[in-house]
């Protein structure tokens, strides 16, 4: 692994500890938090700047230093977390994300001097004076053990930087006898690397000399490992220490120290009463008089530490050692999204090749044996392993919701209190990345439109803070995305106006409430009084419903007038796999998926009313649905007698509408295949997918279908 | 004793092989194991644990091991890791 590698993690494990400060400050804005979250906090800082001083991010090191000293004084007690404060750390929090990003090259480097002004503002001097001792603590915490070189230097006599006289001299004042009695012993520490911690070229001695200077002394060693010289492989480690470390040290911090090793065994007690250093037997490498026999005695190892009794009761639970932290930590591993694509596609290779094989054997009339069942659900469970790889938490999406509806809150004025539910909720990396930006937009509007300024609030009875609610939740093989809010809802009266105003229906248009709300996906609808930079150009809601159908889902709205209005996203888990029905149409062979159809039927004489061309209306139990003739449409010979066709009713974001083709062949899952990736774009087709018997059969793009359909003059309506 | 043998001035990683081969061979000659420490400048743990095998090895064959005129650095981190033992055994 070389040293972009590593940068690569700390970038990664920056992510991570932004995310754990996200999750944190929406504890803190709830009040709902106690010690532990403000030491998370400060963990997560610390790391953040520990790294980016390794890996020479000066901004992001200094600004996070800064912070850090805050955060500490929040620890300590010495500030107070106060509403003013928590603005304060959020605008901060928000500074070090962009300083993040800026170290990973995605952006510039923000300008913090108002943010570093309000956190001087807020912790005065003390902050200044904390810095530097939290300054040094941290500067070889997060060091990489691929900066031993650099970093070993520092103990190199010719170099003038390096190693300086008074550096070596108090680092020996720390190991002075006379020195171990002051700091209050208060914390053991036994420390056994792991077995290959040279690798990458790491360096334990790094670590030991930062406890050291952390005020660590009675160093002792544990050879009792040590192999004889002719077994002893240079590349394994095999020496461990104990340690003890003053009481003023926060464990936290000496946890810290082993942040970015894996593997090691590092058990840190309380209230060690280890016998002094000297009393203690050396590691017993004996001097060469003391040996008599042959086979040199073994060394000892130093005993294993003994707790200080203590009360049951206040005996803290016993903290999980680093150990088990990072056995935890390497039971994941982090795989390239190449790899893992390279094997869903072979995964959907092997499904297309199963149900070619099924179909084969059917012809020989071979189907139904045991074997052949036992394949496929063989082939299914692994494809559903497989899609569960890509499958991640929509956490990772929601992560970013705070930050959004801080920054609204500062453009509107408004006060939003966020409600985030089902962030474990798991779906495909590709819906993941892609439904960030339509659910950005519809958060906007919400906050934007929905939620009413505190005075307006305060007016019609309701808080002064406005809620929005963003929940994922799984339902019926989808994901299912809210985002609803508490505010004025949809003004039916206004955009019944706006719409027949820019003519996107005509003044005596018969509209239900549905279709009106629906209104505000139409290309080119904006009710908003004045564009502001939040939302309302006009290009909001239709673009979110272009956006979500790319992803093969639908967007529906519910609202009240006053009360709020929820926003419905209906997306499928994956999209590299489809439940469709195959139908023929002609002798053509297509796909519909499963999650647009309501049910299949026949035409009974007197439901079908035909209209001008070929288009009809098909009675259904009341309701006059348009029928959608695909031959004709997409322009297959086709049977036009609907007494021999069969009628699908789908359903869409427009509604519900007939899909009429000559016969239902199967109903079975597919593996998608890309039309634009591999040919075209082609409208009211989705994709494309190979058939058991070989063919390409295309999935139609029901939405599509029916949008082409109603540009036709008899279905405008 | 013979004349010390002169430790590089950085025992990192790398160093340790070299090491142990060096000493692997005084110690098959049946030799003092006499080293001199004042070059040295940067010391790591492969190299520790590698003299401190060899010492053991030495005694182990009654020979004598030896570093002697340990520079700062390395006194320093002998010190630091609890094995400033390492440098008082001078003599079989």
């Amino acid at each position: 692994m070389d040293l972009d590698a590593i940068q690569q993690m700390f970038f990664q494990e920056s992510e991570e500890g932004l995310q754990a400060l996200e999750s944190c400050f929406g504890l803190c804005r709830e009040a709902t938090d106690d010690a532990e979250t403000i030491n998370t906090i400060f963990r997560a800082v610390h790391s953040i700047k520990g790294g980016a001083g390794a890996f020479g991010h000066e901004h992001l090191q200094d600004f996070a230093h800064h912070y850090e000293g805050v955060l500490d004084q929040l620890r300590s007690g010495t500030l107070a977390m106060t509403p003013a404060l928590l603005d304060v750390l959020l605008a901060a929090f928000d500074t070090l994300s962009d300083h993040v990003a800026a170290a990973r090259g995605e952006r510039g480097t923000p300008d913090d001097s108002a943010v570093l002004a309000a956190l001087a503002g807020v912790s005065g001097a003390q902050a200044e004076e904390a810095a530097p001792a939290a300054e040094s603590a941290a500067a070889a915490i997060a060091a990489p053990a691929d900066d031993f070189d650099a970093l070993m230097s520092l103990l190199e006599p010719s170099a003038p930087a390096a190693a300086p006289q008074d550096d070596f001299d108090a680092l020996m004042s720390l190991l002075a006898p006379g020195a171990t009695a002051s700091p209050t012993p208060a914390w053991h520490l036994s420390i056994r690397p792991s077995g290959d911690a040279f690798a990458n070229g790491g360096e334990p001695l790094l670590l030991l000399r930062e406890l050291v200077r952390m005020g660590g002394s009675k160093v002792v060693l544990d050879g009792s490992t040590l192999p004889p010289i002719e077994e002893l492989d240079v590349n394994r480690c095999y020496l461990g220490w104990s340690l003890e470390m003053p009481a003023e040290v926060a464990k936290d911090d000496i946890e810290a120290v082993f942040e970015f090793v894996d593997g090691w065994q590092v058990d840190i007690t309380q209230g060690a009463t280890q016998p002094p250093a000297e009393t203690l037997p050396p590691v017993e490498i004996d001097a060469p008089q003391a040996i008599e026999a042959a086979p040199p005695p073994p060394p000892v190892a130093v005993p294993a530490p003994v707790a200080a009794p203590e009360p049951a009761a206040s005996r803290p639970a016993p903290a999980p050692a680093a150990g088990d932290n990072n056995a935890a930590a390497s039971a994941t591993i982090r795989v390239e999204l190449d790899k893992l694509d390279r094997l869903v596609n072979l995964v959907g290779e092997l499904v297309i090749t199963q149900a070619m094989l099924a179909q084969r054997l059917s012809e020989h009339g071979l189907a139904g044996n045991s074997e052949l069942t036992s394949l496929e659900n063989l082939t299914r469970e692994l494809q559903e392993s497989a899609m569960s790889i890509r499958a991640q938490p929509m956490k990772t999406v929601f992560n970013r919701v705070p930050r959004i509806i801080r920054e609204l809150e500062a453009d509107t004025g408004k006060r939003v209190r966020l409600q985030l539910d089902g962030e474990m909720t798991e779906v495909d990396k590709t819906v993941v990345e892609r439904i960030g930006e339509p659910l950005t937009h519809l958060i906007r509007n919400a906050v934007d439109h929905g939620i009413e300024s505190p005075e307006e609030r305060l007016a019609a009875g309701k808080s002064e803070d406005g809620v929005l609610r963003v929940g994922a939740e799984q339902r019926s093989g989808r994901i299912v995305i809210t985002v609803a809010d508490d505010g004025r809802g949809i003004d039916r009266a206004r955009v019944r106006a706006k719409a027949i105003e820019r003519g996107i229906v005509a003044p005596d248009a018969m509209l239900s409430d549905e279709e009106i709300d629906n209104l505000i996906f139409a290309p080119g609808f904006s009710t908003a009084e004045k564009v502001s930079n939040i939302s309302g150009r006009g290009v909001g809601m239709d673009v979110v419903r272009r956006n979500v159908q790319a992803l093969g889902g639908r967007i529906g709205v519910s609202s009240r007038f006053g009360s709020g209005a929820s926003f419905t996203l209906s997306l499928p888990l994956t999209l590299a796999v489809l439940d469709g029905m195959i139908v023929k149409v002609g002798e053509q062979t297509f796909v519909v998926p499963l999650g647009n159809i309501v049910e299949s039927l026949r035409a009974q004489p007197g439901q079908l009313s035909h209209l001008a061309d070929d288009a009809a209306i098909l009675d259904v139990r009341g309701a006059q649905l348009p029928v959608l003739p695909i031959g004709a449409l997409l322009g297959i010979p086709a049977k036009s007698d609907p007494n021999n066709t069969v009628m699908i009713v789908v359903d869409t974001d427009a509604g519900q509408a007939v899909i009429m083709v000559d016969t239902i062949e199967d109903q079975r899952q597919v593996v998608v295949k890309s039309l634009e990736a591999n040919y075209q774009a082609i409208p009211g087709v989705s994709g494309a997918t190979i058939l058991g018997d070989g063919r390409v059969a295309l999935i139609l793009d029901v939405e599509g279908v029916l949008a082409g359909a109603r540009r036709r003059p008899a279905l405008a309506a | 004793m013979s004349n010390p043998e002169q430790l590089p001035a950085v025992l990192n990683s790398a160093a340790a092989q070299p090491l142990v081969d060096l000493l692997k061979e005084r110690l098959a000659d049946n030799e003092p194991i006499n080293l001199d420490g004042s070059a040295v400048a940067q010391l790591g743990q492969a190299c520790l644990q590698v003299l401190l095998s060899v010492r053991a090895a030495a005694a182990s064959r009654e020979l004598a091991f030896a570093i002697t005129n340990p520079s700062e650095a390395l006194s320093m981190m002998t010190e630091m890791s609890g094995c400033s033992d390492l440098l008082q055994s001078a003599e079989a």
